[in-house]
């Protein structure tokens, strides 16, 4: 049975500059010192301890700051959290380590389902809604998800390794600003489907669906929808040939 | 000793660790401004030849490398971003960062002589600027010629790639996956491999490509 989502009660913060103050905004989300201490005691001591003991101990103590964890959690060292109140974790998920679960904007928040593996050093990072990863999908090593409208990968998928699930772009329509100032924005939520295999260093543009059972080849770079069980590879990414039955 | 506390700072977890290493990396460094942050697993390899500006954020095991001499140097100006496990390499030139440059994860800046990004410069995730021999021209690696320069406000898309000695422009977008072999002027829009000009960004305000 898995923990049931903890209410948090949600304390607003001030718009206090104080540095604490920054730190509990950015990292935790919540301005109670409870979140605040458990939040340290458990990335100061438990976090870092390598081998199979820390291994115990941390998924024994992280369902303390997650918002839901299932049974037979992994976690890995060293794993970077922010806001951990707003990620929810089914049973048997592995999260290896130096992993970095980073969600920026009060809305965001990250749901990974039942058995799926998130490689070493993959980066999930959410400005807002929600980045969804389905069952027994494996997000390849050093691989980077972005989401700002929205992520949702399917069950069953394969990212492979490097990765990029780019969440948001930037405006330069200004060409007397520089594009760092200018507004980021984003072409919609990114949608991959079931059985979605996609290579190694492929980016993916945001707002891009990519159907089930479609592939995509390594160093690729998908920039339109993909429809089901298609093939494509390739700068931009085009259909090689269609598998109508795999 | 000093290495060993080093090696404590940088793996020192939680907000204790953030504030250790914002009060002690200083000292390891040529200079470093206020109020910079460090994130855990930072290498800094031969920082005394390593300068950082006030505000600037190191994200986590991310490398900054230096050579040994005192003029294979990083110098990085305020307010300057470095994404997750990017690695910039001074072991054979100078690399400097200008004021507001934000570059994204997991990227490589390498320097054969010297490497500039001027002001303001946005570079995506998994970008290689480098003086490496899997993208420079064939036979023409300039080991002695002039530096690669990144001018004020360009934007390097996601993976993009920038052979040794190249020029690029200010106001330059370059798009995901670009392999810049040419020097580029300004104001233009660059995509493919090798690189070339799709067209010019428009210099009137009112003008929308429909995003």
């Amino acid at each position: 049975m898995p923990i049931p989502k903890r209410d948090l009660p949600v304390r607003h913060l001030s718009d206090s500059k104080s540095p604490l103050r920054q730190y509990q905004q950015t990292v935790i989300g919540s301005a109670g010192l409870r979140e605040l201490l458990l939040f340290e005691c458990i990335e100061t001591f438990i976090a870092p301890i390598p081998t199979s003991a820390g291994k115990h101990l941390r998924s024994g103590l992280y369902p303390f700051i997650i918002g839901s964890c299932g049974r037979k959690v992994s976690f890995g060292k060293n794993i970077a959290l922010t806001h951990p109140y707003k990620i929810q974790i089914e049973d048997a998920v592995h999260i290896e380590d130096a992993v970095t679960l980073n969600i920026k904007g009060e809305n965001g928040s990250i749901f990974l389902k039942k058995g799926c593996r998130i490689k070493t050093k993959a980066i999930i990072s959410c400005l807002d809604h929600e980045v969804y990863i389905g069952t027994d999908t494996i997000i390849g090593e050093f691989c980077r998800l972005g989401c700002m409208k929205g992520l949702m990968i399917g069950k069953n998928c394969q990212i492979g390794n490097g990765s990029y699930i780019i969440g948001a772009s930037h405006s330069y329509t200004e060409p007397d600003i520089p594009i760092i100032e200018q507004p980021v924005t984003c072409r919609g939520a990114t949608i991959i489907g079931d059985n979605v295999h996609i290579g190694e260093n492929v980016t993916i543009r945001d707002g891009v669906e990519i159907r089930s059972g479609a592939t995509v080849a390594d160093n690729s770079l998908v920039l339109h929808d993909v429809m089901a069980n298609q093939h494509v590879e390739g700068v931009p990414a085009r259909p090689v040939k269609e598998e109508s039955d795999q | 000793m000093r290495r060993a506390f080093y090696r404590f700072l940088r793996w020192c977890p939680g907000a204790l660790g953030i504030f250790l290493r914002q009060k002690l990396f200083p000292f390891y460094l040529k200079s470093c401004g206020h109020g910079v942050l460090f994130g855990r697993f930072v290498d800094l390899i031969n920082a005394r030849n390593i300068s950082l500006g006030r505000g600037t954020v190191i994200s986590n095991r991310a490398e900054l490398r230096a050579g040994d001499h005192p003029d294979k140097t990083i110098t990085i100006r305020d307010n300057v971003f470095i994404g997750i496990a990017t690695r910039l390499d001074a072991t054979r030139g100078t690399i400097l960062l200008s004021e507001g440059t934000n570059i994204g994860s997991d990227c490589l800046l390498a320097a054969s002589k010297s490497l500039v990004l001027e002001k303001n410069v946005l570079v995506a995730a998994y970008c290689e600027i480098a003086d490496s021999s899997s993208i420079s021209r064939q036979g023409t690696l300039q080991e002695e010629g002039k530096g690669l320069t990144i001018g004020e406000g360009t934007w390097l898309g996601a993976r993009c790639r920038v052979a040794a000695g190249i020029d690029i422009g200010s106001d330059v977008v370059a798009g995901a996956h670009s392999v810049i072999l040419t020097d580029v002027e300004d104001n233009s829009v660059i995509v493919g491999n090798p690189a070339s000009v799709l067209r010019k960004r428009i210099l009137r305000a009112d003008a929308n490509n429909g995003r």
